[in-house]
């Protein structure tokens, strides 16, 4: 691990020194600045060979354009290299896969499969509580825009308990014959609130989205700041791959991949509800 | 000796009357016809001499000499001579037009390339005025140049064929106050629209 | 006949549809020509922030100042900071931000900036405007009467939104670009 960190960095100095060459003042700064993913944007362009070692943009009609050799220089040095989490194998064949002569990938902005996870602070009974926004970039009519397509309290989860998917409940019911008694049973149920939910159907999940927009329209949640951001990425077939910022000193900084994993299509459904925590 | 007798000397007196008379007649339609002509000459010498003063630049500003020169022509003078001296006279005059209309120009053109290196050193100034005051002081010697303070400034900031675009247009006053504060001056001057008065009234310039 | 007119009609609205497009296009050299009056309005706006940062700034320059910079800007536009140790950001209205810069009447207060910047695409967004983000790196340092110093480098992702807009000046119709900032991000950077 230890030891390949130290092949790239050259790399990355190299990088950075072509362009840090005219600068008298701060070399050593700007070289680190130059070297940083700068934007999710920078990313993408580095990922896809749209961007020369200079920082200069390639357009779809310059001669360097997507460029194999550029990429493989680039893609190496677009991982959380301070992580032991991600094998140089797994790391390579990923590598490998997306720079292929034959059948080259690349990631687009509006190429939909991908989320952003913000981390967010609400007050909520006078208290600060993190709640986490997941968006989506969503195509209009004209342009497009990041929507809200799910969120995760803490405390709306633990109001709910999990669906009821036992085959067998003997607890939590309301009779077949309390339709009889004009359900003047149903009083039961509310005494028990924590149960409630055994009463619902069985395919029934809770709306968390609808309870977040409820509670601050009624007051109950006051938004405070944004807290942190990362994105997860499922735009190249078969595999995830999650982005994160990384503030630091050094050259391996900015947006870089924090995780990489191999997955089939079963571990996807998986693996979206691990990160929506459902 | 001396009898005449009164009738004899009555007609004889007649006489003499009468043939004085018509000797004094025929002299004076001479007289007239000769008059005439030598009226005529005159005006032919006088109009030869406004036309030739015309071709010999005696002096004559242009409207004089445009003056003389339909004077002449109202006289009427059927005289080839003349008639060919007036074609002459018209022509000198409309070479000595185009003359002057050349050397208006010309003195625009230097003036108005004289406005553009003033106001290029203006905005130089500003830009690098030591203190706020001086630039101050700069700025409103400036804005002399101009119409009024509100004369619409516009930056190109791309061409290509037809296609020119701008940044958001802006008033001179604004952008001399910008040029103070920015203390950069990188923008040159493109085109400049005059009233009048010989004032600026459009100022259009072109990034670097 | 009704043919005829049929495909002139067609040819027409073309003609029409292609003149909007080409205004509307931007092509990269026009997009070269659109970043850089934005990286401008961005170094006029370091350039304001130091003025009114100074001391020597009468109070009447800088509050003069003030609105300038306030015009480079949309209207509410946020400041939104975030430090080192603290990830949560902290939201300043551009105003206040500008006035408490002001108050603060450093002494001196120089803004070093890295030659070092980055510029996204241009997107489109659902009203028709452009927005993009545009990152730099500034090096603030302000010193007080009694000499203290204080320093920050940050990172500073500022939005831009462009606008294509046409208005007449002396019967002509200008095409111009209106580049106006708005939220900014600041991150305390370790470098």
């Amino acid at each position: 691990m230890k030891l390949h960190f130290f092949l790239l960095l050259p790399v990355c100095i190299a990088m950075a020194d072509l362009h840090a060459q005219s600068i008298g003042e701060g070399i050593e700064d700007e070289r680190a600045l130059y070297a940083e993913t700068k934007q999710v944007n920078q990313f993408l362009r580095r990922f896809n060979g749209e961007e020369n070692v200079q920082g200069e943009r390639y357009y779809p009609e310059d001669r360097q354009y997507h460029n194999r050799r550029l990429r493989k220089k680039y893609l190496p040095i677009l991982f959380n290299l301070e992580n032991d989490i991600l094998t140089q194998e797994l790391k390579e064949e990923f590598i490998d896969l997306v720079t292929d002569r034959k059948d080259p990938k690349y990631l687009a902005f509006h190429g939909g499969d991908w989320i952003a996870e913000l981390k967010t602070l609400f007050t909520h009974k006078g208290q600060d509580k993190e709640m986490t926004l997941f968006l989506k970039l969503q195509e209009e009519k004209v342009g497009s825009k990041w929507i809200i397509d799910h969120i995760y309290f803490e405390p709306f989860t633990r109001a709910f308990n999990p669906p009821d998917t036992n085959i067998f409940n003997d607890k939590e019911f309301l009779h077949p014959l309390s339709h009889e008694v004009g359900f003047m049973n149903i009083f039961r149920l509310f005494n028990k609130p924590d149960s409630l939910e055994y009463y619902a159907a069985k395919n029934y999940t809770p709306d968390y989205l609808t309870l977040f927009l409820y509670e601050i329209k009624k007051g109950n949640l006051k938004f405070k700041t944004v807290a942190g951001l990362k994105f997860h990425f499922f735009q190249i077939d078969d595999w995830y791959f999650e982005l994160s910022y990384f503030n630091r000193s050094g050259y391996n900084t900015g947006w870089l991949i924090s995780n990489l994993m191999k997955i089939g299509p079963e571990d996807k459904k998986i693996l979206m509800k691990y990160i929506y925590h459902e | 000796m001396w009898h005449i007798n009164k009738k004899t000397f009555i007609l004889v007196l007649i006489s003499l009357f009468i043939g004085a008379g018509i000797t004094g007649c025929k002299s004076k339609k001479k007289l007239a016809r000769e008059q005439a002509a030598m009226e005529y000459q005159n005006k032919v010498e006088t109009a030869k001499k406004n036309l030739k003063s015309i071709m010999e630049d005696n002096g004559f500003t242009l409207r004089e000499k445009e003056r003389i020169l339909q004077d002449t022509k109202d006289m009427n003078l059927n005289e080839p001579e003349i008639l060919s001296m007036i074609r002459e006279a018209e022509e000198k005059i409309k070479l000595e037009k185009a003359e002057i209309r050349a050397k208006e120009e010309k003195k625009a053109a230097k003036e108005e390339k004289g406005t553009k290196e003033t106001l290029e050193m203006y905005f130089n100034d500003i830009a690098a005025a030591p203190s706020v005051d001086m630039a101050n002081r700069k700025a409103n010697q400036a804005l002399d140049l101009f119409s009024s303070p509100q004369v619409p400034v516009l930056i190109i900031i791309s061409r290509s064929g037809n296609l020119v675009d701008y940044d958001r247009p802006t008033t001179i006053a604004r952008y001399l106050n910008y040029l103070k504060d920015q203390k950069k001056n990188l923008n040159r001057i493109d085109n400049i629209q005059y009233d009048e008065n010989g004032k600026i009234s459009e100022l259009e310039l072109i990034k670097n | 006949m009704k043919r005829i007119s049929y495909i002139l009609m067609l040819f027409i609205g073309f003609g029409l549809t292609q003149t909007l497009s080409a205004q509307d296009e931007i092509t990269p050299e026009r997009k070269r020509a659109i970043d850089s009056l934005a990286m401008e309005k961005i170094r006029d706006l370091g350039k304001y922030i130091s003025i009114i940062g100074s001391k020597e700034t009468p109070f009447s320059e800088a509050k003069r100042v003030i609105d300038r910079t306030l015009e480079l800007f949309v209207d509410d536009a946020q400041m939104g900071v975030s430090s080192l140790s603290r990830e949560e950001i902290k939201y300043y209205p551009v105003r206040e931000y500008l006035e408490r810069l002001m108050l603060l009447n450093y002494d001196n207060v120089t803004i070093q900036w890295f030659n070092i910047q980055y510029i996204s695409d241009l997107e489109l967004q659902p009203d028709g405007k452009y927005v993009g983000v545009i990152t730099i790196y500034q090096r603030f340092e302000g010193t007080s009467d009694d000499g203290l110093v204080y320093k920050d480098t940050t990172k500073k992702d500022i939005t831009v939104y462009v606008e294509r807009k046409e208005t007449q000046i002396g019967g002509k119709l200008i095409g111009f670009w209106d580049v106006l900032l708005g939220d900014v991000r600041v991150i305390e950077t370790m470098k």
